[in-house]
């Protein structure tokens, strides 16, 4: 054959050589994914429409009550028609102030390689927020400490499925109330470089979680830079409340990100019916996105919304659920219209261990979320139990699908298309693909292989310890904690963070009396 | 389900007692209102007609929401037919001297919005024939002392859904100490992030997992209660 190349050029050093590829071969940190599917859609234009509509007449007719004199005033002076801490808005105003509303907007990194942009067109991911309690790496239960937050955010830094440290991914339930959102702060600067959820319950934990965030980006940087988000959690009925309204504006007055979300316990504090709780959760979205946009014009926001069904045995939150899979494709259908980027709950179990139950349910709310093109995975590692524990071993196992599911959003790629058909050529009837040309070029991003999920036989499976899904996930997030390396972080900054620490908790005392 | 019509009146004692069983259980408010007047006209004492008629359905109502039978709606609405008969018994059982089903004052800790377990658990109190005071969301100490001096409850109840707010619950406990009135009262605690350890921890009497583990235990102390002093 004349085309073979000189021997020069063809060898690669055999064995050795390409051993030490595939141990340097490290997935890297996922980039922004742009999205190429296209969303499902539940309902048809004129149904959004109604819908739509009707959130708009809840506003104007019914009214939704901003428990907090600011925010109060600040209606009044725009001239809504505030009653009480019942405030009616007309739909002009409403719209008029969510379009003010940036469409995209970067979150940037203390690595300055790692952006991500987060819009309609994107998909990020971000671990799990608020559990009381940790599953750890020996699947024990228990309440969570600050030892366990900052293996969480070392496994979050480590993983390369996140874009977003959770923040506050379980409690350090082992510090005093008033001092511990000082410690979550640092613990998400030091462990991790990636943007990350602050505090926001009450002006204080705010205004603290923004001042650490200054001493590790700068002030000025942070002027035009985005590097840290707000939740703000709406109190469902048709409310928002004072200390989430501080926190709100604390981090649009320091041009951080919000995340808005109405609460959805459907049927508990929503009516019995899909189609209506879309409509009161729009209405409640509606009335936080254009209050951000009149406290701070121009503040970047993601609508946000958390949506569980509720059993009506108990009351418990129930997640995986048909209806809250609706629920996602009516929020993406109604976010697209506004042209705001939104939020869904990506992995949440009800489950109490790691086990099927978990999986289905997770693996329900990440396809909802995907095909109705959601922009900001939440929860997207470690939620068991409706919140209540962060379970180590689910979280590394959720890394591993934010990588799978990440492919799936980016769609299908004709980049290749034209060599494909030609391997089909080559082929032909019968025949196989396994040592053909293109598969030994393609075969690593062509098709993914997760490294968790198990595809041995039974006896290879038996051979290596008859080990289950739970299992090997614990494993996994031992060696990665046992292999962490912090990211780089200025001595000087250090310091600066400790010292702030320090100085805080010299003036708040740590007692709840 | 039957089509007959059923007239109350006419039933025995012992098939009206039954009747409204069933009817506390269909929630029936006015059915409920109309059986607790014929017992009352037919003589029967006040604290007969609560505990045999309406706690004695309540609790079966009480047993299949327990097994998984009844939902949460269908609980809300016998416990409110079970109010509606407790409204026409209340002053008389007071006149009577009868022994109170019992009086708790609940509300979620200073710092908590979280209600929608308090609100479960206040619904199935006045279901099983308890007097609520509810005192909503977000409440610091002093509030509940006020509570505690006003409404002279037996039982205090306190949620928490937070872990950060959790800790407040023993706040309200030491001043109750502190002021010398902590053992006049029952202290309940719930929330999802609780546990029995941390119920001991900050010296409740009990931790309650779930509303039907609230309301037997609330049934459990009153009954101490009345054992160990006849005076209340
Ligand atoms: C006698 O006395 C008694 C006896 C028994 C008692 C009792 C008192 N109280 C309760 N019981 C018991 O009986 C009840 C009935 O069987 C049971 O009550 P439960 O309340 O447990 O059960 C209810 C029937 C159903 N359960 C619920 O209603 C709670 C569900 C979850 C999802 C939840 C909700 C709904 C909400 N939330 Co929040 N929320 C979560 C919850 C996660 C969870 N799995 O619990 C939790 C508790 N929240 C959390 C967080 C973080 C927050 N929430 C917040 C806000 C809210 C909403 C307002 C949006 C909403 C509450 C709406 C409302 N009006 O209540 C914020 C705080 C607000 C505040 N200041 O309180 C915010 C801080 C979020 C934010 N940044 O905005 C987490 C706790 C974090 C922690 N480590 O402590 C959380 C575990 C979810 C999570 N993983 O993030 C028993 O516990």
């Amino acid at each position: 054959m004349s085309a073979i190349d000189s021997p020069a050029t063809r060898r690669r050093g055999g064995r050795t050589s390409l051993m030490a590829a595939r141990g340097a071969e490290k997935t890297p940190r996922l980039s922004t994914i742009n999205y190429a599917i296209k969303p499902v859609e539940a309902v048809s234009a004129d149904q959004l429409e109604r819908i739509h509509l009707a959130s708009l007449a809840i506003l104007r007719e019914i009214g939704i009550d901003f428990r907090d004199e600011t925010a109060l005033r600040q209606w009044r002076e725009v001239g809504a028609d505030v009653r009480g801490e019942r405030v009616h808005l007309e739909p002009d105003m409403i719209m008029g102030l969510i379009s003010k509303a940036p469409r995209s907007f970067e979150l940037r990194s203390r690595d300055p390689d790692q952006r991500v942009t987060i819009s309609q067109e994107t998909l990020t991911f971000g671990t799990m927020q608020g559990a009381p309690n940790v599953r750890d790496v020996n699947g024990v239960r228990r309440s969570s400490t600050m030892e366990d937050l900052r293996d969480v955010n070392r496994l979050t830094q480590m993983l390369p499925g996140f874009h977003v440290a959770g923040g506050f991914t379980c409690e350090p339930t082992d510090i005093a109330v008033p001092w511990r959102h000082l410690h979550i702060n640092r613990s998400s600067l030091v462990e991790t470089n990636l943007p990350y959820f602050g505090l926001t319950t009450g002006q204080q934990r705010a205004e603290d979680s923004i001042a650490m965030a200054r001493i590790a980006y700068g002030e000025e940087f942070m002027k035009s830079n985005a590097v840290i988000i707000g939740q703000i959690s709406g109190n469902s009925p048709l409310v928002w409340d004072a200390t989430m309204l501080e926190g709100l504006r604390v981090y649009a007055e320091a041009n951080q990100v919000v995340l808005l979300s109405p609460f959805v316990l459907g049927a508990a504090n929503t009516p019995a019916d899909v189609a209506a709780t879309a409509a009161q959760l729009n209405a409640e979205a509606l009335a936080g996105l254009a209050y951000t946009q009149l406290a701070v014009p121009g503040t970047k926001m993601i609508y946000g919304q958390y949506s569980v069904s509720v059993s009506m045995r108990s009351g418990a939150p129930m997640s995986g659920m048909p209806e809250v899979s609706l629920l996602n494709v009516l929020v993406g259908q109604l976010a697209r219209r506004y042209g705001i980027p939104w939020r869904t709950t990506a992995s949440q179990s009800s489950a109490k261990t790691f086990d099927p139950q978990s999986g289905y349910e997770s693996a329900i709310a990440y396809m909802s979320g995907a095909t109705a093109k959601s922009n900001l995975f939440l929860h997207a590692g470690g939620w068991d139990e409706a919140g209540l524990v962060c379970c180590l071993a689910k979280f590394v196992a959720d890394a591993e699908q934010n990588l799978l599911i990440a492919k799936y959003a980016q769609g299908v790629s004709f980049d290749h298309f034209d060599d494909a058909l030609e391997a089909i050529r080559r082929i032909g009837p019968g025949g196989h693909y396994l040592g053909d040309a293109f598969t030994l070029k393609r075969f690593k991003e062509a098709f993914i292989s997760p490294e968790l999920l198990d595809y041995l036989s039974y006896e290879q499976w038996k051979a290596k310890g008859s080990k289950d899904m739970a299992q090997r996930c614990r494993e996994k997030a031992k060696a990665t904690l046992e292999s962490y390396e912090p990211p780089q972080i200025d001595v000087a900054v250090r310091e600066e963070l400790d010292a702030f620490v320090a100085k805080r908790q010299n003036e708040i005392s740590p007692s709840l009396a | 389900m039957s089509d007959e019509q059923i007239f109350l009146s006419e039933l025995s004692d012992d098939e009206l007692v039954q009747q409204m069983h069933d009817d506390l259980y269909d929630g029936l408010k006015e059915e409920i209102e109309e059986g607790t007047h014929i017992l009352l006209e037919r003589g029967w004492a006040p604290y007969k007609v609560l505990t045999e008629a309406l706690v004695e359905g309540m609790r079966i109502v009480g047993e299949d929401f327990r097994d998984g039978i009844l939902f949460v709606p269908e609980v809300l609405l016998s416990a409110n037919a079970m109010k509606a008969g407790m409204f026409i018994l209340r002053p008389l059982l007071a006149a009577t001297g009868a022994p109170k089903q019992g009086k708790m004052v609940i509300g979620t800790v200073k710092g908590d919005i979280h209600d929608i377990g308090k609100n479960l658990v206040g619904m199935m109190m006045e279901g099983a024939g308890f007097d609520v005071i509810d005192l909503g969301i977000n409440n610091a100490v002093e509030k509940y002392m006020a509570a505690l001096e006003e409404h002279q409850p037996d039982i205090i109840g306190m949620s928490a859904l937070l872990t950060t707010t959790m800790p407040y619950m023993k706040v309200v406990i030491d001043t109750m100490k502190e002021k010398g009135i902590r053992d006049d009262y029952v202290v309940l605690v719930g929330g999802a992030p609780l546990n029995e350890e941390f119920g001991k921890a900050v010296g409740a009497d009990a931790y309650c997992r779930d509303a039907a583990v609230a309301v037997e235990t609330a049934k459990d102390f009153m009954k101490r209660r009345h054992n160990t002093r006849s005076d209340r």
